[in-house]
């Protein structure tokens, strides 16, 4: 049969708005499809690809796409349950403007900074790219080269990234969105233990008598963890569950005890709680006479603003934030002994015999207590010190490392542990904890990473903040930001970041499977992949790594991280990015691309392609010839096997539901630093915190110091940002998920009923949120699931058209380096009243 | 100089209770052509018209139909005019979802 | 010439420009340029119809097509199981629990729906009338199936 090309085009015009709506052209007779051989699926596992819970779910694909997912009723994590998000898996690569081309801002036919965007290729867009990074490399050196990552890049792209910066550019400008999810977590670990990551997993969850979530919303944030609470709290009449915040939230529903407490003064109450344990002689001596050692931190350490700032000028400890020195278990108490119930009920706002019903829970021998927190201790000035106190809490009683009884960080990110922060994508870590100023460590990395002594610079780069900072005064120039939102996502919008993209001396690279404010910000888009679209691994939040296979192919033109990483190592060579003197002295390594020196060095291509499973695609590794992600792990994980980081082989994870580090002799570790139960514990201690060389841990006295910014006359309410359940992060995903934005489509104020009364203000008001630094336009809620008390509102930053982050201040955990995105000063002013 | 012809597609979505007007009123339209309707009110829509802007103009005039809910244009295709009577076989003929 | 084009679709979605400035092109979630704070939309209502929605696939959990404004759902009371529990549904007319929420971690099943699934809005969300800013392309495996049988 003859046609015209006119009917043909027609033909696919319609057939691919039927695929947009969902509707299938030729009616189909029959109403069920009972063919075996056409009716099954075929089902693989997978980590769930949003928060750090890592819950396992099986994913079903049918002729090339994703058509269901379900709970893994084989993950321990989760066992068959997901959440609304995870139920919702299989739409979060479908939304209709998937990016499927490069695309770069030109103007008569080349690169223009004020360009329109263009669809180019890969070739031309890496062309352009490398001349930018060359010219900066070649002008400035190479602190003015940087990347943004991400603890959502799998391990081996967070690896990938990490050599490309640390080693080919000799760049440690590159910082992942987790400093702004877990840093404050990650310097309280290595502050009080000197090792990364929680010593107790989700087993916990199942034998502790009380839990106690310290500014963390997990009812929204981590539902899965927090039907394991529910389960654990409604199954024993005994648990007790309290629940502190600067507002009430959907987790108060399961509360025996609530707080709401001011903002900033949970360091009070932490110390309150310390100094109660021990006024009533419950402090368990013989533990913390062995494995303890108490130091009395530098104090008024600044609120890491730009130094100019009168806030950093006036901190006279801001020179030496991390210094402590040692003190005695007496001038410890005497140290907390301030901090009495009346004082910090007053300070607090929480009522006497609340704060005493929660100390007890600490202070109470037989009751093993859990301790939970996410942003509310992260997102923090004093970030740091919040952790360092709750360890306190744990210590002076040795409820710790032991079922049940577990301070316990959260993390928000699929991969803040497993990529972030064990692979060290910070702008001061190298693998497994080392870090750059330690040249012990970086002889260790130059060593596996074959490289000439002298290679990785010494000093730490510029971590998220400073990276705004550095862009808008022009002193980091080409800059790659890979899977994540950031001018969605990170603080102080208009006065740093914006017009730091938009500098003229600077060029933005944004790699993204979708638009985002962040591409609208940038100067060349390049399309991704994302999640089953390429093979991977994951660790959450309690040390679990958790592998996957690519599933299905990436739509046009889209490419992994990892692909574009490696495929632009291509073009840029060591005489490119070297000084000349390292090239003297190392000739072997002159004109080398940095694609050879860290991707083809022998050890990252050793495995070949027949190793990969033949189930599955690998659109990386045949591009590259070799199995990429296995040597790429087995390369990393020689950083951490045998020095208390130890992964399985890589094998293992893909027949596994993931398996907790360190992975001893095929055995996984659930409760490190205690005898019996972690391999690195030498027998007849006890207990080892050998991350610090005595084996002690660290209890810090630190004071109760205000926030940056606090309300005033003229802004006269706190910010807190956050997130939704059905929402996460930025939505870029789920608000692309029809029933995800459905469930709540756009952001609103929460704001308590006597604040809107006082200011005129009723329910779907059209209001201004105005800080010092910028505002945005929302709505008035006085209901739904956050009740904030007066003087509080509350603004999630999921919505694009509503970016909070102008309002935002950027002031920083001088420690974690942090930002604390839950205090700041604003005003509310009702729209028609503004004149524009 | 050659004409053009610009062929195009619409996911065009109305309240399912008009449907029966909304479909008579996007019939009306020059060079409109109607290729499926679902239960909730989603339409197939084909276009050919002689340049860009009558696709805009078209939209326009749809998106001014009582119970219209959106219009999508979801594909784009201009060509000459004559080289679309070019006859091909129609093993080539395989509309699919890219 | 030949060209063809794939949208983005919902670049053209209704009320927007075709030609809006170069910064903005390629946002789809958001309209605007990122200097604009363009009025909010309206708080959207939920949706209270009461009609059963299909599943985008069955091991989804259903969405609740009711508001649930004030339901009271903590340590004292549930007032979703007051309806949906295995004993309400007489009475009610509601759809029960589905048998999956009397299973605990381990698989066992118990006598009352599992602590585990206490939370429902954990699950299930109710739905506004909010217009989605971008459509999904998701397919469901039955148009799959039909589409191969139509092509067979």
């Amino acid at each position: 049969m003859k046609i015209t090309r006119r009917a043909f085009v027609k033909a696919t015009a319609a057939a691919n708005a039927a695929a947009v709506a969902g509707i299938s052209l030729p009616a189909s007779a029959a109403n069920i499809v009972t063919d075996r051989a056409r009716t099954e699926l075929k089902w693989s596992k997978a980590p769930c690809r949003f928060c750090g819970t890592g819950c396992g779910v099986e994913v079903a694909v049918k002729n090339g796409k994703v058509v269901a997912t379900l709970g893994d009723p084989q993950a321990e994590v989760n066992r068959g349950l997901n959440c609304i998000k995870g139920y919702f898996l299989s739409k979060i690569m479908y939304g209709a403007d998937r990016l499927t081309t490069p695309l770069l801002r030109m103007r008569d036919g080349e690169y223009h900074k004020d360009g329109e965007f263009t669809p180019v290729s890969w070739d031309t867009a890496f062309d352009v790219m490398a001349e930018k990074f060359k010219a900066a490399l070649r002008e400035k050196g190479p602190t003015s080269v940087g990347m943004f990552g991400s603890g959502q890049w799998t391990v081996w792209e967070g690896y990938a990234a990490s050599k490309l910066f640390k080693a080919g550019f000799r760049s440690n400008n590159i910082d992942p969105n987790a400093r702004h999810c877990m840093a404050s977590s990650v310097a309280g670990f290595i502050r009080t233990f000197g090792i990364d990551e929680p010593m107790g997993c989700y087993d916990d969850m199942e034998h502790a008598d009380a839990f106690v979530l310290w500014g963390s919303n997990m009812a929204e944030m981590h539902p899965i963890l927090w039907t394991r609470i529910t389960d654990r709290r409604l199954s024993h009449p005994h648990v007790k569950v309290a629940v502190l915040s600067t507002f009430e939230h959907r987790s108060f529903d399961l509360a025996d005890l609530p707080m709401i407490f001011k903002p900033q003064t949970d360091l009070a109450i932490l110390n309150y709680i310390a100094n109660y344990i021990i006024e009533t002689g419950r402090v368990n001596s013989d533990f913390v006479d062995k494995h303890a050692n108490f130091k009395r931190g530098a104090i008024d350490i600044g609120y890491g603003l730009r130094p100019e700032h009168p806030l950093e000028q006036k901190a006279a400890g801001r020179e030496r934030a991390g210094a402590a020195e040692p003190m005695t278990f007496e001038e410890f108490a005497e140290f907390v002994s301030a901090y009495d119930a009346d004082t910090v009920s007053e300070l607090s706002g929480v009522p006497r015999n609340r704060l005493e019903a929660l100390a007890e829970l600490y202070a109470d021998p037989d009751t093993k207590v859990m301790s939970l927190w996410t942003m509310g201790f992260n997102q923090h000035t004093r970030g740091t010190w919040c952790s360092n106190l709750a360890y306190n809490l744990h210590l002076l009683t040795g409820k710790i490392a032991t079922p049940g009884n577990s301070p316990f960080s959260l993390t928000g990110q699929p991969s803040a542990c497993g990529t972030a922060r064990e692979v060290g994508t910070f702008s001061h870590r190298l693998p497994a904890d080392l870090v750059v100023t330690n040249e012990a460590h970086r002889k260790t990395a130059e060593r596996i990473w074959k490289l000439p002594p002298g290679t990785i610079p010494a000093e730490p780069g510029y971590h998220a903040v400073l990276q705004d900072r550095m862009l808008k005064d022009g002193k980091l120039n080409a800059y790659w930001v890979m899977c994540n939102n950031n001018m969605q996502a990170g603080p102080n919008v208009n006065e740093e970041r914006l017009p730091g993209y938009r500098n003229p001396e600077n060029f933005i690279v944004v790699s993204d499977a979708y638009p985002t404010v962040t591409t609208q910000a940038a100067d060349l888009i390049l399309p991704t992949a994302m999640w089953v679209e390429k093979e991977g691994a994951y660790g959450n939040a309690e040390r679990r790594t958790q592998f996957w296979h690519q599933l299905v192919d990436a739509p046009g033109e889209a490419k992994s991280d990892l692909w574009q990483i490696m495929e632009f190592a291509k073009r840029i060579t060591t005489d490119d990015a070297w000084p000349a003197d390292l090239l003297e002295a190392n000739p072997d390594y002159k004109g080398r691309t940095l694609y050879e020196l860290l991707f083809r060095n022998g050890h990252v291509d050793r495995f070949a392609l027949d190793e990969i499973d033949p189930g599955y695609e690998n659109v990386e590794a045949k591009a590259a010839g070799f199995y990429v992600q296995k040597g790429l792990f087995e390369e990393y994980a020689e950083f951490g096997r045998g020095h208390g980081h130890d992964l399985a082989p890589f094998d293992t994870y893909h027949a596994v539901r993931g398996l907790r580090w360190p992975v001893v002799d095929g055995k996984e570790t659930r409760w490190r630093f205690r005898e019996g139960s972690d391999p690195y514990v030498e027998p007849g201690s006890g207990y080892q915190f050998y991350g610090h060389e005595d084996n002690r841990a660290v209890i810090f006295a630190l004071p109760y110091e205000p926030p940056a910014e606090s309300p005033d006359d003229d802004y006269d309410l706190w910010l807190v940002t956050g997130r939704v359940l059905e929402h996460w992060h930025t939505g870029s995903m789920t608000q692309r998920v029809p029933e995800l934005y459905r469930a709540f489509p756009d952001a609103v104020v929460f704001m308590h009923p006597d604040d809107a009364m006082a200011r005129g203000l009723r329910r779907g008001d059209d209001v201004f949120i105005e800080s010092r630094r910028g505002r945005t336009r929302t709505r008035v809620e006085t209901r739904g699931r956050n009740k904030v008390p007066a003087g509080v509102v509350f603004v999630p930053f999921f919505d694009a058209s509503q970016l909070i982050n102008k309002s935002t201040l950027d002031a920083t955990d001088p420690i974690s380096k942090q930002t604390d995105f839950k205090k700041c000063a604003v005003r509310i002013l009702k729209a028609s009243e503004v004149t524009a | 100089m050659k004409r053009e012809c610009h062929i195009s597609s619409l996911v065009v979505h109305g309240r399912p209770e008009r449907r029966e007007a909304i479909l008579t009123a996007v019939e009306r339209l020059e060079g409109v052509e109607i290729h499926a309707v679902d239960e909730h009110g989603k339409v197939v829509v084909t276009m050919e018209t002689p340049d860009e802007s009558t696709i805009v103009s078209n939209i326009d005039h749809i998106n001014r139909i009582d119970g219209i809910l959106s219009t999508v244009l979801v594909y784009h295709h201009s060509e000459d005019e004559d080289a679309l009577e070019e006859e091909i076989t129609d093993e080539d003929y395989a509309p699919g979802f890219r | 010439m030949k060209r063809s084009t794939f949208f983005i679709a919902a670049m053209f979605v209704a009320g927007t420009t075709l030609a809006q400035s170069a910064s903005d092109e390629i946002a789809t979630l958001r309209h605007y340029t990122l200097g604009d704070e363009p009025e909010p939309p309206r708080i959207a209502d939920i949706i209270d119809s009461d009609e059963r929605r299909a599943r985008i696939h069955p091991m989804q959990p259903p969405t609740i097509p009711h508001k649930i404004d004030n339901y009271q759902v903590d340590l004292r009371a549930n007032r979703c199981l007051s309806c949906h529990s295995r004993t309400r549904v007489e009475e009610s007319q509601a759809p029960m629990v589905s048998v999956t929420h009397y299973t605990d971690r381990d698989g066992i099943v118990l006598a009352e729906v599992s602590p585990r699934r206490y939370f429902c809005t954990q699950c299930h969300a109710a739905q506004t009338d909010a217009k989605p800013l971008v459509q999904n392309t998701f397919q469901d495996v039955a148009d799959m199936l039909g589409a191969d049988a139509a092509s067979q």
